[in-house]
């Protein structure tokens, strides 16, 4: 079984809380902010009282200063739902991409838990986003659901856009997260839409290898893709081509983080060389993901 | 192109071997990565193509081999040749007798060569460097790589001609040395020779023009008797050259034409032409030289004349004879005179002689049974019997011995090994000799013992302390048998040439003949004065030895204590085989046999930095590409 909890880190966690851009119209009482108004501390706006309202909520400073009686209007606070995506194709199982997703994904499940938010994490593989556990709600039932993560198998192809689009995903609830390497001929971008249109906050976080970030072969090689053996590339890896690997990354980074931000999504890369604790503390803080 | 060390293509191995390894290391490796996604996609991001991408895998090997072919090439050392070429020119140049010969135009064929030296050179490309090779009868590097023209043609006109046979083949071998000292050279040589075979990267000049030469090779002189008168005849070997020719010699004795003979010769045919001259009174028989001249008109005059001189008139020995007895002197000295010695003797008195102190003018002073207080310091002396101590002698009388009947045998000492032992010795019978009385002396310098007895000296001879030439007889001749046995005048004249050495023996020679002079101790200088009258001096003491460089008479004077002066001439021949080689008919004055003028540039020394830089490259090349392979 790996080691995919770090309780003092989680402990850490608890300090943050996952930002969320739109207002959330869960059924629940929660701690992140709805649309409607409600009973929270956070002043909403004010209204002229209409016979049968409330009357401990007219603002008699109001009625004391013009003669006339308003109501003083709260907003609601509501439970987020958050829905963590794992790419378990088999390029993910390289490197030990899967332990370093499984950490992230248990980490953000682990934040969302503690902000008392409802948390679903689901491992896409193939055409279908799987539920490793689902609308988890405490610590206590996190902790007892946190170790089915172990049982994903990562291995075949993951059709991303596919997968979510099938999957329920929620309207205007909650965040809804990928983790995934994207270096793939599948398409993904449109998980974005799906996921926008739904009223979902979008995280892609791109996790990648040392090696893929800066390959160390050389020379003449047949590089087969793990995924599908009749796709390879084959020739010499010289400076030239290094350099138009990192081109070629780059472009594939910028496209998605374009994408992203074009349709206010969020996106974030993650090197396996960096610890989870820098990732939150330093990249997801600076990006407004977690605050 | 020549590789001077062409074991350095070896190197030229590694590039299969290079090869191989490239081969071998250089396949396709199959890896499984995560996504070959990426990979393709880099493809649309490699900024240009390479029109060498086709090669690009190959790039890396083909300049390793061409680094490997590149310091191969280096490291054989080659030599390129091309034409018109800034390189060494070695020029070879006879300077033998037979380049005297002189062509149609008046000028000696030296002087034609160094001419056309001359010429070659201020044609030659600037920086071309020049080296003169002079083959005489010593061949010498008269200069080397000198790149001043003028310096260089000045160095030419200081080569003058060497009447001696020249080794072409020695200069060849001393140019070929100088050519493995540095760069390549160019070789040419300048003669008037035939070679046997044309030399092997040279460039031959054949120097003359002229076909007409005439020469005397040998001249002698016989006393016949010519219908019962007694006669001389002149023989004298003529050869002609140049065909078959009908030779006139003048015969002169003493200065004076006593005939002129004409004779037929054939070509290359050595030919006897004599001449026989009535001679009752002697006259020419006691000649001092003698001509024989071939009149023809010849481009090489050197070699037509010839000169027989005999200068043994001035050999004759004056001698002293201090003595009341000079019986048994005055006996042997005329038995030499009628046996061709020249003996010219004085008899005194020990009384008168007493009278007269210093030189005398003699050449050998014999004292008999007397000892004068102080020895002539201008001739050699014999001691006979002195019962006194002498200065300077060399030895101390120290008594008297008498001998009863019937006397001591005195015998000869042996020392062959003594060359004076041995002159004074020759030709003697060596019988014992018996002596009645005698002095015994005391030996102060080196003397070279003659006759013992009982381990005493009883005849010694050598130089005493004042380095003349002392013979000492320790008994009175009266008192021995010795006057009386056939060792006495053999001994006599066997002291007489020791005391009184003949300057020369020997008057005629070749040129390069080395002369040797026995000076005589009254010899105080000697100057010799040669065929071009050129003025040398050498040290008129004991034997000297002379080398005559030029053809023709040579004159010696020395000069004597007494104030007279010898005079005697000897004759230098044209050495024989220098008259031999003689040009082909042409008309051209240069006949180049080998047409390739070109010049030889050894790269090793220019293209050495850029090996340098390409074994570095090779390494540096050789690292990365094996950092990125292995």
């Amino acid at each position: 079984m790996k080691q995919i909890i770090d309780e003092r880190f989680l402990s850490q966690l608890e300090l943050f809380s996952l930002a969320i851009k739109d207002n959330v119209a869960g059924l629940f009482g929660g701690s992140h902010q709805s649309k409607r108004y409600g009973t929270s501390c956070e002043f909403a706006d004010y209204r002229q009282y209409v016979e049968g309202d409330d009357i401990s909520k007219i603002d008699w400073n109001i009625y004391g200063r013009f003669q006339e009686l308003y109501l003083k209007l709260y907003l609601d606070e509501k439970q987020m739902y958050t829905k963590i995506y794992i790419d378990a194709s088999r390029s993910m199982a390289f490197n030990d991409k899967d332990t370093y997703a499984l950490r992230l994904a248990a980490a953000l499940a682990y934040l969302s838990i503690s902000e008392m938010d409802r948390v679903s994490v689901y491992a896409i593989q193939g055409k279908e986003a799987v539920p490793v556990f689902e609308k988890i709600i405490g610590r206590e039932r996190f902790f007892e659901n946190v170790g089915r993560l172990n049982r994903i198998n990562f291995g075949g192809e993951s059709l991303l856009s596919q997968a979510i689009m099938r999957s329920d995903v929620g309207y205007g609830d909650g965040k809804s997260i990928l983790i995934s390497d994207f270096l793939t001929y599948e398409d993904y971008l449109s998980a974005v839409d799906f996921l926008r249109e739904r009223h979902r906050d979008v995280l892609f976080i791109q996790l990648l290898s040392q090696e893929e970030i800066r390959p160390t072969m050389r020379g003449k090689n047949i590089l087969y893709d793990s995924e599908d053996a009749g796709r390879f590339f084959q020739g010499n890896i010289s400076r030239d081509i290094l350099n138009a690997y990192q081109s070629a990354l780059s472009f594939i980074q910028e496209r998605l983080k374009n994408y992203c931000a074009a349709r206010d999504a969020d996106f974030a890369v993650y090197p396996t060389n960096m610890s989870l604790r820098e990732l939150f503390t330093d990249r997801l803080v600076r990006k407004g993901v977690i605050r | 192109m020549n590789l001077l060390f062409p074991w350095g293509l070896l190197l030229l191995l590694a590039i299969p071997v290079l090869i191989v390894i490239y081969i071998i290391k250089n396949k396709y490796k199959e890896k499984t990565v995560s996504s070959s996604y990426v990979w393709e996609l880099s493809k649309k991001f490699l900024k240009k193509k390479n029109p060498l991408s086709t090669i690009a895998n190959l790039l890396n090997l083909i300049v390793q081999c061409l680094c490997i072919a590149f310091l191969a090439f280096a490291l054989s050392d080659p030599v390129l040749t091309f034409e018109n070429g800034a390189e060494n020119e070695v020029y070879i140049l006879d300077a033998s007798a037979s380049m005297a010969t002189l062509n149609q135009d008046g000028s000696t064929r030296l002087d034609a060569a160094k001419k056309a030296i001359k010429e070659d050179v201020e044609d030659a490309v600037n920086g071309t460097t020049f080296t003169l090779v002079v083959a005489d009868s010593s061949s010498r590097a008269l200069c080397r790589q000198i790149s001043d023209k003028d310096v260089f043609k000045a160095f030419v006109d200081r080569v003058s001609l060497d009447m001696a046979d020249s080794s072409l083949g020695d200069a060849m071998s001393l140019a070929q040395s100088l050519s493995s000292e540095g760069k390549g050279s160019h070789f040419l040589l300048y003669t008037d020779q035939e070679l046997s075979q044309e030399p092997e990267g040279f460039d031959y000049f054949k120097v003359g023009d002229t076909t007409v030469n005439y020469a005397i090779e040998d001249l002698r002189l016989s006393c016949v008797e010519v219908e019962d008168v007694p006669s001389i005849l002149l023989e004298a070997d003529v050869l002609s050259y140049s065909g078959d020719a009908t030779l006139e010699v003048d015969f002169t004795i003493d200065g004076n034409l006593v005939g002129t003979q004409k004779v037929d010769v054939k070509d290359n045919e050595l030919t006897t032409v004599s001449l026989t001259l009535p001679d009752a009174d002697g006259k020419y028989e006691a000649y001092s030289a003698i001509q024989a001249k071939i009149t023809n008109e010849d481009d090489l005059a050197s070699d037509s004349e010839y000169c027989l001189y005999d200068s043994s008139d001035f050999d004759t020995t004056n001698i002293l004879i201090v003595s009341n007895s000079p019986f048994y002197f005055r006996s042997a000295f005329r038995a030499l005179n009628r046996n061709g010695m020249k003996i010219s003797y004085q008899e005194i008195s020990p009384a008168l002689y007493s009278l007269y102190a210093g030189s005398f003018g003699y050449d050998i002073t014999i004292f008999d049974s007397y000892s004068p207080q102080k020895l002539p310091a201008d001739s050699a002396v014999w001691l006979f019997n002195t019962g006194e101590s002498i200065p300077d002698s060399g030895f101390y009388a120290q008594k008297a011995v008498t001998v009863e009947d019937p006397g001591i045998k005195a015998e000869y000492a042996q020392n062959t090994k003594d060359v004076l032992y041995q002159e004074l010795t020759k030709n003697l019978i060596q019988r014992d000799i018996t002596i009645k009385s005698y002095m015994r002396y005391t030996l102060t310098e080196d003397f070279t013992t003659i006759l013992t007895y009982d381990n005493l000296p009883f005849v010694f001879a050598g130089r005493n302390a004042l380095s003349q030439r002392e013979i000492v007889f320790n008994f009175d001749l009266h008192d021995s048998d010795f006057p009386l046995l056939a060792d006495f005048v053999t001994l006599m004249r066997n002291c007489i040439n020791y005391s009184n050495p003949s300057i020369l023996t020997e008057f005629n020679y070749k040129a390069h003949d080395v002369v040797t002079f026995s000076f005589p101790d009254v010899a105080t200088s000697a100057k010799i004065v040669t065929p071009s009258n050129k003025e040398e001096y050498v040290e008129a003491q004991d034997i000297q030895s002379y080398v005559l460089e030029e053809v023709g008479t040579y004159q010696i004077e020395v000069s004597l204590l007494t104030g007279k002066t010898r005079t005697m001439k000897l004759y230098s021949a044209f050495p024989t085989s220098e008259s031999k080689p003689l040009p082909v008919a042409e008309q051209a004055f240069k006949i180049s046999l080998d047409s390739q003028a070109t010049k030889a540039v050894r790269l090793f020394d220019a293209i050495l930095p850029v090996a340098i830089v390409a074994a570095l490259f090779l390494l540096t090349d050789w690292i990365i590409y094996s950092h990125e392979q292995f």
